[in-house]
């Protein structure tokens, strides 16, 4: 695994041109942008090269002025000889709605890397290998852990993940064959029963409770719905309290840049509630208060 | 070429952060803080730490700003003067230290243990947020009565001194959230010599809400919050202006709405000697930078050499 990352990252905030905007499912885009090179704000400071971390986010512009929030987004792909970043984004509400209507060759900003990664949070998380840790994706949560999986094969790691990844139906699991390859096992569950287990990723942990220990499952990367997060977490302290269940948040970000504390999830015990965008977005699940439908 | 006097803090640029909307942990990693700003503003320091408000705390108004109600969520002084302010003595910058206390007394009492503290020589000056509430009063703002802002100013400004007994330069913080903002004012800064605010700052944000339509509920757990961002410009310059009129030999420290380098000249042109971006920075976190080379630009294209010919110019 690449080395964690020191809390002065350079951060960039980089220009870029759309390269392609799809459609990807119901309501479901892959944006894919062209990174350019990015205005020096100082000449006292290195010229960045990108580099941002699965379970890192970026803070796109969706308006190239004017005062919208940047909205945050994990990365799907990164290509670093093409320069280029991939998005996998769902139409929520009008900032999204703005970006699904970009064409190829809008330009936009994107300011990078912001959060913690995956393999800063927890336990050192070096011990756990690919195939002893479980990835669970929901919806467009799938989008950081496709991210690590990619990450793992370009750094020749060994083993690969098993992967659960659910959704409502079919469609919104587009993302499903080109994510198979990076897996040891990509099981799919829709609530519909259009594609794999109908059912959840609940429905899926349930049939692999034996798997998941003979295969010495120590830590578990979640992302979807608060909901499902819930459920995920709620799981494992029944029935697999040993492994390590780590979150990636989705909420609301304002600023990104651990501002505004307009973001944050309340902690377990007695402790102020904490910033996503800066402590996180990856949290180790026990660090946070839970409610039936998520963190509170 | 950008050096402004605020209220006797000497800044190399004019360009500050609003409190409350800038990390400068995050930012430094973007630029050299001391290439842009003039100082560094604190978020708003309370006695003790506090949780803050729930979830709900902002909401986004697309092309105006925002609306939060973040409740001063912090880890209190003792924190802030222990870990944060020796932290921040790396950038090169003074820093402008905002507080919020629940009486008189206990402003006075953080200012001191602010001024005597390790680090208390990069304090350049203190902004007080009287947008909290006079636990006396009933939990009313300190800042929307003229008697109660003289009885925090009376309390604090003697105290303002550092090591050396050398003054440090005192602002208070104008709500626009009421009547008549210039006897607010007047209650700042009309006091005797030694009892009486070196300046102002203008404005904090306007009281507003939102309502949800589809969960039909307010949207913020506290039902209101404060409207930041370039809507209220117009309400934060007409404040400046009727400022500069009334007390045109007191510090202006602009702040409402600005987002551009136009916006800047806009409020020196009325009378600051300075100002803060805050919700400006969320959009666009070069703002500080870009802003910096259009005003180094304008006062080339003008051919002036310093900001002083402009602060004011619009209303004197």
């Amino acid at each position: 695994m690449s080395l964690c990352l020191a809390p002065t990252q350079p951060l960039t905030d980089w220009p870029c041109t759309v390269l392609s905007n799809t459609a990807a499912g119901p309501g479901l885009f892959l944006l894919t942008l062209q990174l350019k090179s990015p205005v020096r704000l100082s000449s006292n400071r290195p010229q960045g090269t990108f580099a941002c971390q699965p379970g890192q986010f970026v803070m796109l512009a969706v308006e190239e002025t004017g005062t919208w929030f940047r909205r945050p987004f994990s990365l799907l792909r990164f290509n670093k000889a093409a320069q280029t970043v991939t998005i996998y984004y769902k139409v929520m509400g009008p900032g999204t709605q703005k970006m699904s209507q970009w064409q190829p060759g809008q330009t936009t900003q994107l300011l990078s890397p912001l959060g913690v990664g995956f393999e800063e949070v927890g336990q050192p998380a070096l011990t756990a290998s690919p195939e002893q840790t479980l990835l669970i994706g929901g919806g467009i949560g799938i989008a950081p852990l496709f991210f690590q999986a990619q990450q793992w094969i370009n750094e020749s790691q060994p083993t690969k993940p098993l992967c659960l990844f659910g959704a409502r139906t079919a469609a919104e699991l587009s993302l499903a064959a080109e994510l198979d390859p990076l897996c040891s096992e990509l099981l799919l569950a829709t609530d519909d029963g259009s594609l794999g287990q109908t059912g959840t990723v609940i429905t899926l942990l349930n049939q692999q409770k034996e798997a998941l220990q003979a295969k010495k499952i120590k830590r578990t990367l979640v992302c979807g719905p608060n909901p499902m997060m819930a459920a995920v977490v709620r799981w494992f302290e029944a029935h697999l309290p040993a492994v390590e269940v780590v979150v990636s948040l989705e909420n609301h970000m304002p600023c990104g840049t651990g501002a505004c504390f307009g973001c944050v999830v309340s902690q377990a015990g007695d402790l102020p509630p904490i910033k996503v965008c800066q402590s996180g977005p990856a949290f180790v699940a026990r660090q946070l208060a839970w409610g039936e439908t998520g963190p509170c | 070429m950008l050096e402004s006097n605020l209220g006797g803090l000497k800044l190399a640029s004019p360009l500050l952060n609003a409190s409350g909307c800038f990390n400068p942990e995050t930012f430094d990693r973007l630029f050299p803080l001391n290439e842009a700003l003039g100082a560094i503003v604190s978020k708003t320091v309370t006695p003790q730490a506090q949780p803050g408000n729930a979830q709900q705390r902002t909401v986004e108004l697309p092309g105006v700003g925002m609306l939060n109600s973040i409740g001063l969520q912090g880890k209190g002084l003792a924190h802030f003067l222990s870990e944060d302010l020796p932290a921040w003595q790396g950038y090169g910058l003074p820093v402008i230290l905002s507080l919020s206390a629940p009486s008189p007394e206990v402003f006075a009492e953080m200012v001191q243990a602010a001024l005597s503290s390790p680090a208390a020589q990069t304090i350049g000056l203190i902004e007080l947020n009287l947008s909290c509430p006079n636990v006396k009063a009933g939990g009313v703002h300190f800042g929307s009565s003229p008697q109660w802002v003289k009885e925090v100013v009376e309390a604090v400004k003697p105290v303002c001194v550092d090591s050396n007994q050398n003054p440090v330069p005192l602002l208070v913080k104008l709500t626009p959230n009421v009547s008549d903002i210039v006897a607010i004012a007047a209650a700042a800064l009309d006091g005797p010599e030694g009892q009486n605010a070196d300046g102002v700052t203008a404005i904090n944000t306007v009281v507003g809400t939102h309502i949800d339509v589809r969960r039909r509920k307010l949207s913020l757990s506290k039902g209101f919050g404060g409207y930041s961002g370039p809507g209220i410009k117009p309400i934060a310059l007409h404040a400046v202006v009727q400022l500069r009129r009334a007390f045109p030999h007191k510090a202006i420290l602009g702040v409402g709405g600005i987002s551009t380098a136009t916006d800047v000249l806009e409020f020196l042109m009325a009378g600051a000697s300075a100002v803060q971006l805050g919700t400006a920075c969320f959009a666009n976190p070069a703002v500080f930078c870009q802003v910096r080379d259009e005003l180094t630009a304008f006062l080339q294209t003008e051919g002036l050499t310093d900001l002083s010919h402009l602060i004011g110019c619009a209303v004197d």
